[in-house]
């Protein structure tokens, strides 16, 4: 078979299966709607607290009111005492609790000690925390600043210097923004690997003869150029739809879109030809999306893993495609800039080529049976 | 011998006989925990590469320069005066931030203006930079206010010490806010949920016949005691795992669960009996193990989202919501969670319920749509 009929017939094959269309085609659609839904307020909204207000001055009840007024928390309610408080939280009310101690007016204009803000969250879900902890900051600071700053003014008192946080690339700091753009590699390699391992294992289950190398060539050019498709179907119009930030550096994507295609299509091929039926090659890839996603380093980075784990993390394509295609997507990245990485890609490609091709091609696997 | 137990006996021999089956409980979940569990083992971000941007290039930048640096979470990888220099290094993921510090950053409040700094942070990965900033922040505003008090009596004022009012954050039951805890608490339910799905779709669509349970429910003596035989040897292995996992977190890492491990141990088990059912249903419907397969990566494989657990779903869309409530996961994660900080066991009660009914719902609706094809196949 030539290289131009292995193409055709594998398109042919991807497009008369129901079930390759619908993991290959109908599946990367579907991902570019339901998996950002969950992210789509892109910051953490209205998480319970619980208020103990022992003062209950006319600073207190401001910043009472300012931080009932913050998106990041809501407050479920303002309970008398700390044990009361406690208990409410442990009966599942609530994340967190407030206290905003007798005296704190007095320190916030003495600066003497003994009164405070007290905080208390539950930091097994730690974005959670971390939202309670900033809107309290942020809405007693504001309050600070209200009430007191004239008076401070008068004195020439200022806060001394500012530190000002500025997220870059994802400027509103958004968890879709963050997250999505991320997941995309890995939905991308997921629903190419599961088409191709599941197609050429069912060859392989039918007991088909081994590839000519034209053929396999053609086979592997067909899978790579649906993964081309799909890549740009997200890089180009999911993205803009999603509204996620975009820095696109699109020559720089036109070379390493195919390398990723062809990576994950080579692997698939390989893995393919090592499964004995065609459902196998799901059953075994789809329970390792969701270590794939936190292996590629965007949630807890690699090097903070063991090396050999970020080592071996390396030989996945959707690890090497996450450090590319987020810094030339959102970061505005220069195709240099991503160089290391794109070389792995290369290498991957020929690593990865060379298995499936001698896997597919070779004589002896006439029949698995 | 009745149904149950033929069919416990015929899984049991086909999974001595068939490796890759066989595999899929043992090694693969035995080696997706081992990665996740060694991925999170530092618990704790350390020595983030982080850039500065000097314009001072004073004894007042240099000491904050230092203090920066003596932050345990970050280490600096490149000081310099080139602000983008230092945003191609981020670009580059060589730094996890910036500090850019202003001209004349210790001579502030002599001279009447704040100095800014600013601290810009790899925003495209949240989480990491989150981190980053947080390390940086305390130390910068911790040594600039030494750096005030010094200018201030430099210029022989009186040492005046403003002090912010502070807001102490007290993190329970996760007081280092480790992401080992944190995460590994999340990720790896999630991941045996999956492999729960997975594994029941391909046991149970081994028996489809020309898109027909109709034989295998004909031959089995009874559908519910065959399917229950049947599943056992899956909901009872991802179980163990789950405690296997459970056992690593609190006596090998030390991590203290406060409510009732035996609550949390039976919710898992009830859990993945769920799922089982859950997956009947996918193979009874769809009469096909690849659209089965399909459909367990969609609705399992992105439970983690819908969950809430990362992100709260409480300011999220209706569907987001309503997909949340649907899904087990979200579920389970709230029974577990719930008890890992110590909640009244009476919180227990709810999750519990929900489930229970993806047995009863899902096992209630897979049954009878079996045995309804073994009536219309005979």
């Amino acid at each position: 078979m030539s290289f131009r009929a292995g193409f055709e017939e594998t398109w042919r094959a991807v497009l008369t299966s129901r079930t390759l269309v619908s993991t290959m085609l109908l599946a990367v659609v579907l991902y570019a709607f339901y998996y950002p839904a969950p992210y789509a307020h892109e910051t953490a909204q209205r998480v319970p607290v619980l208020v103990v207000d022992q003062e209950d001055s006319g600073l207190t009840r401001e910043v009472l009111r300012d931080l009932a007024a913050t998106r990041g928390v809501r407050i479920v309610d303002t309970v008398a005492d700390m044990p009361s408080a406690t208990a409410r939280m442990r009966a599942g009310e609530a994340d967190g609790i407030i206290l905003l101690s007798r005296g704190v007016t007095r320190s916030l204009l003495t600066g003497a000690p003994g009164g405070g803000v007290g905080v208390w969250v539950k930091a097994a879900y730690l974005l959670r925390a971390s939202a309670i902890g900033e809107g309290v900051s942020a809405a007693l600071a504001g309050a600070a600043e209200h009430r007191l700053g004239s008076a401070a003014r008068a004195f020439g008192l200022r806060t001394p210097v500012r530190v000002i946080q500025e997220p870059l690339f994802n400027t509103s700091a958004g968890y879709k923004d963050y997250v999505f753009p991320a997941v995309a590699s890995v939905i991308l390699q997921q629903t190419l690997l599961f088409g191709v391992a599941t197609f050429f294992a069912g060859r392989r289950e039918q007991g088909a003869p081994p590839m000519r190398r034209a053929a396999f060539f053609g086979a592997w050019a067909a899978m790579t150029l649906l993964g081309v498709f799909a890549g740009f179907f997200y890089f180009g119009f999911i993205f803009w739809l999603q509204d996620v930030p975009r820095g696109g550096n699109v020559p720089a994507l036109l070379l390493t879109v195919p390398l990723f295609a062809a990576a994950v299509a080579a692997l698939g091929l390989f893995l393919g030809g090592l499964f004995d039926r065609s459902e196998r090659a799901m059953a075994v890839l789809v329970p390792t999306s969701v270590p794939l996603f936190f292996l590629t380093g965007s949630a807890w980075p690699l090097d903070q893993m063991p090396a050999w784990l970020a080592a071996l993390a390396h030989l996945v394509p959707s690890t090497l495609a996450v450090h590319i295609f987020v810094p030339l997507n959102q970061m505005g990245a220069r195709l240099s800039d991503v160089a290391g990485m794109t070389m792995l890609l290369a290498g991957e490609v020929l690593l990865y080529g060379a298995l499936a091709g001698w896997l597919l091609t070779r004589r002896s696997d006439t029949n698995p049976r | 011998m009745n149904a149950f137990a033929r069919a416990l006996s015929a899984e049991l021999a086909h999974l001595r006989a068939c490796r890759w089956d066989l595999a899929m409980l043992t090694l693969m979940p035995a080696a997706l925990l081992f990665a996740m569990g060694a991925m999170l083992f530092g618990g704790v971000a350390r020595d983030l590469p982080i850039a500065v941007v000097d314009h001072d290039t004073t004894s007042a930048s240099r000491a904050l320069v230092r203090a920066v640096d003596a932050s345990p979470a970050v280490r600096i990888v490149s000081v310099g005066a080139d602000l983008p220099e230092a945003l191609t290094l981020v670009r580059r993921e060589q730094a996890w931030a910036i500090v850019e510090i202003p001209r004349g950053v210790g001579r502030g409040l002599a001279r009447g203006t704040a100095p800014e700094i600013h601290i810009r942070y790899q925003a495209s990965f949240l989480s990491t930079g989150t981190q980053a900033v947080r390390g940086i922040a305390g130390a910068v505003t911790a040594e600039s206010a030494e750096l005030v008090a010094a200018q201030l009596s430099a210029h022989a004022l009186p040492v005046l010490r403003v002090t912010p009012l502070t807001v102490q954050v007290t993190a329970l039951y996760n007081a280092a806010t480790s992401f080992e805890w944190y995460l590994l608490s999340l990720i790896n339910p999630a991941v045996l949920h999956l492999l729960t799905a997975c594994v029941t779709v391909m046991a149970l669509g081994r028996e489809l016949h020309d898109k027909s349970l109709g034989a295998w429910a004909r031959a089995s003596g009874g559908v519910v005691p065959a399917l229950l035989g049947k599943m056992l040897p899956y909901v009872a292995a991802m179980s163990l795992w789950g405690v296997v996992w459970l056992l690593y977190l609190t006596l090998a890492r030390g991590w203290r669960v406060e409510g009732s491990i035996a609550l949390i141990v039976a919710g898992q088990s009830l859990f993945y009996l769920g799922t089982a059912c859950i997956s009947a249903l996918l193979v009874a419907v769809t009469r096909e193990t690849a659209t089965g397969l399909s459909a367990s990566a969609v609705y399992a494989g992105s439970a983690l989202a819908f969950s809430g657990a990362t992100l709260p779903l409480d300011g999220g869309s209706g569907f987001a919501r309503v997909v949340s409530a649907i899904l087990p996961l979200t579920h389970y994660l709230a029974l577990q969670m719930g008890q890992f900080v110590g909640d009244a066991p009476a919180s227990a009660v709810g999750p519990m319920l929900a489930l229970l009914a993806y047995v009863g719902i899902a096992g209630g609706i897979a049954v009878p749509l079996i045995a309804r094809s073994a009536r219309s196949a005979a």
